[in-house]
């Protein structure tokens, strides 16, 4: 078990990764990653593909985060622009520590989104998210994010926002 | 390098499958194919979810049923058929789009 204000320090940090990813705040979202970063939403309900073999929705690393963030700040990605009005509630929030101190953190997620672009289809997703934590120069960064959608095997409509 | 399907699902609906193809006996080299088929093709990738928002907004327009037609006639003067029975055109003619769209109609008249 960890401390009372080591969890409430790790949720601020869940939800304020959320919150920046709702508004599309690009710049913020991205300033949360470490080095050493893995965004990674599996084409599989349970998750337990091998990216390096299988293929993946997003398996990124952090120069592919920055690509993705260059090209959804350069005005020039269709399907975000202008980019989804979305909220999400993240619930059932379990958080480890592990030897080393860094946080493994298990929660669930709804998220409602406009699909303003087009057809302004509105879109509901739901998912198990694990995020990786850790201390760096007197605050946290997040070093992993695994999205393991509930429909992650279904023919899916654009993902090209901050999920 | 991916092999695609489109499956109609309805009158305005399709399915567009993709699967990278690997090469025999170099796994490193098929790591980089896997990692540049998701940067491609798939809904969180970097081209082809702009092509679907933008197919979107096609069927928008084609449902306010004006003007009445696509206009696909691009390079249909210069359009050729090869030794090999290939049609074929400058490369910036719709001659891959007139392909398509033949194949389809024959797929949901003929087949």
């Amino acid at each position: 078990m960890i401390a009372d204000t080591e969890y409430r320090t790790v949720v601020a940090f869940i939800y304020t990764e959320a919150r920046l990813a709702d508004e599309s705040r690009y710049a913020e979202w991205e300033a949360l990653w470490d080095d050493d970063a893995v965004y990674w939403v599996p084409a599989s309900p349970t998750g337990d593909t091998d990216p390096e073999r299988q293929i993946s929705h997003i398996y990124d690393n952090r120069r592919r985060i920055a690509t993705r963030i260059k090209l959804l700040q350069s005005g020039l990605r269709y399907s975000q622009t202008p980019a989804s009005p979305m909220r999400r509630p993240i619930s059932n929030i379990e958080v480890e520590q592990t030897d080393t101190g860094e946080y493994i953190v298990g929660s669930n997620f709804l998220l409602l989104e406009l699909s303003i672009q087009a057809q302004h289809e509105t879109h509901l997703w739901g998912a198990r998210i694990i995020h990786k934590l850790r201390q760096v120069d007197g605050g946290l960064k997040m070093f992993w994010k695994q999205v393991i959608l509930v429909n992650a095997a279904e023919p899916l409509p654009n993902l090209t926002f901050l999920i | 390098m991916n092999i695609l399907f489109f499956e109609a699902s309805s009158v305005d609906e399709a399915v567009h499958w993709h699967t990278p193809m690997f090469l025999k006996g170099v796994p490193e080299f098929n790591k980089r194919l896997l990692r540049q088929s998701e940067g491609a093709m798939g809904p969180a990738s970097f081209i082809l979810p702009e092509d679907v928002t933008v197919a979107g907004r096609n069927q928008m327009g084609l449902q306010a049923q004006k003007p009445d037609w696509l206009d696909l006639r691009r390079g249909m003067d210069r359009e050729k058929v090869d030794s090999e029975g290939r049609r074929v055109s400058h490369f910036t003619d719709e001659t891959t789009n007139r392909g398509f769209w033949r194949h389809y109609r024959y797929l949901m008249t003929q087949a």
